[in-house]
């Protein structure tokens, strides 16, 4: 568990780029989606969320705007910029990389079979 | 209860608020934390949980906010902000006391394997791993909130690492030249115009650095 959200939690801009990469989009409307997709296994509090929001808002990779009342509720919508999009490639191949050393490694110790490393 | 959901909110910002009035950031974040959470609430209500369950599962999915806060409105306002009690009604029953706190600085930021929707199984599972979470959290953000500090310092974005790289760079090879350059034609009146063109290099540099920000 505690693992899990170790890894997870040192994802969170590629995970918020992700779900921009499908449209602008709008906080709570993202931890939405990303709760649907897991089944309800993962969701993001908001404190991380918006901290997310910011960090990658200052460093380019989204902009915000303000939804027009017309169409519905006042939003604080998010987009992806073409920085951002480049960005999320990046962190693509690097979770892609990653994710491949990890697995080696941990078949390394359990002679192919990944369960087997709950046991030692 | 979306009264009591409003007074959580506009209590975790109060603090806030008083110490950096009429901020329109922090104005905004309110606003866009409100909406969600309403948002939230009503869906979880739609979803069949009692406005009572719906309230701790929106509460609990804020998470500690005073680094934001600080973030946001600068200054010492988050630790404050922490452990203030925000101006909400928390008698209901004794679990509802125990969620309508302001989150804790030891509370997880992610949850995963359905801690949240689902309510707040496993979230305390495993106390000794979330403090050193947080611990970790608390340094990953450091720079962040001193970036952000320098930036309310100064009105203007913190300079790049990159930049200060480029800089140092640029200003070791102009003295390197000047010195070469100078003993090679032992012409010192007119070398130190390297200094000058190393001015308007590093001015570049910076300018350079300044628009891809």
């Amino acid at each position: 568990m505690s693992i899990t959200a170790d890894l997870i939690r040192g994802h969170t801009d590629a995970i918020i780029l992700a779900a921009l990469m499908q449209g602008d989009s709008y906080g709570y409307r993202i931890n939405r989606s990303m709760c649907d997709l897991t089944d309800g296994r993962f969701e993001l509090k908001e404190a991380t969320l918006y901290t997310a929001f910011r960090r990658l808002e200052e460093s380019g990779y989204i902009r915000s705007y303000w939804g027009d009342e017309a169409t519905g509720a006042r939003r604080r919508y998010y987009a992806i910029t073409p920085d951002g999009r480049s960005a999320y490639r990046g962190m693509v191949r690097e979770w892609r990389e990653a994710s491949e050393l990890l697995e080696k490694l941990m078949r390394f110790g359990s002679d192919g079979d990944v369960s087997g490393a709950e046991q030692i | 209860m979306k009264d009591r959901l409003d007074a959580y909110i506009q209590g975790l910002f109060a603090e806030a608020e008083r110490r950096s009035p009429a901020n329109r950031r922090l104005a905004e974040l309110k606003e866009e934390l409100l909406l969600n959470t309403r948002e939230k609430y009503d869906d979880l209500v739609a979803m069949g949980k009692s406005p009572e369950a719906a309230y701790r599962v929106a509460v609990d999915g804020i998470g500690d906010i005073s680094e934001l806060l600080k973030a946001v409105a600068g200054g010492a306002v988050a630790d404050e902000a922490a452990v203030d009690t925000p101006a909400v009604d928390t008698t209901a029953d004794g679990e509802d006391a125990d969620t309508a706190r302001p989150p804790m600085a030891q509370e997880p930021e992610v949850s995963a394997n359905g801690a949240n929707r689902g309510g707040r199984d496993g979230e305390n599972d495993d106390g000794d791993d979330e403090n050193n979470e947080d611990e970790d959290d608390e340094n990953d953000e450091g720079e962040d909130n001193e970036n952000a500090d320098e930036e309310a310092r100064s009105g203007r974005p913190p300079r790049s690492r990159w930049y200060a790289l480029v800089s140092g760079i640029i200003w070791t090879v102009i003295l390197c030249a000047y010195f070469f350059v100078s003993f090679e034609t032992h012409a010192w009146g007119v070398t130190w115009i390297l200094f000058i063109m190393g001015i308007a290099a590093d001015n570049v540099a910076k300018c350079i650095f300044d628009l891809r920000r």
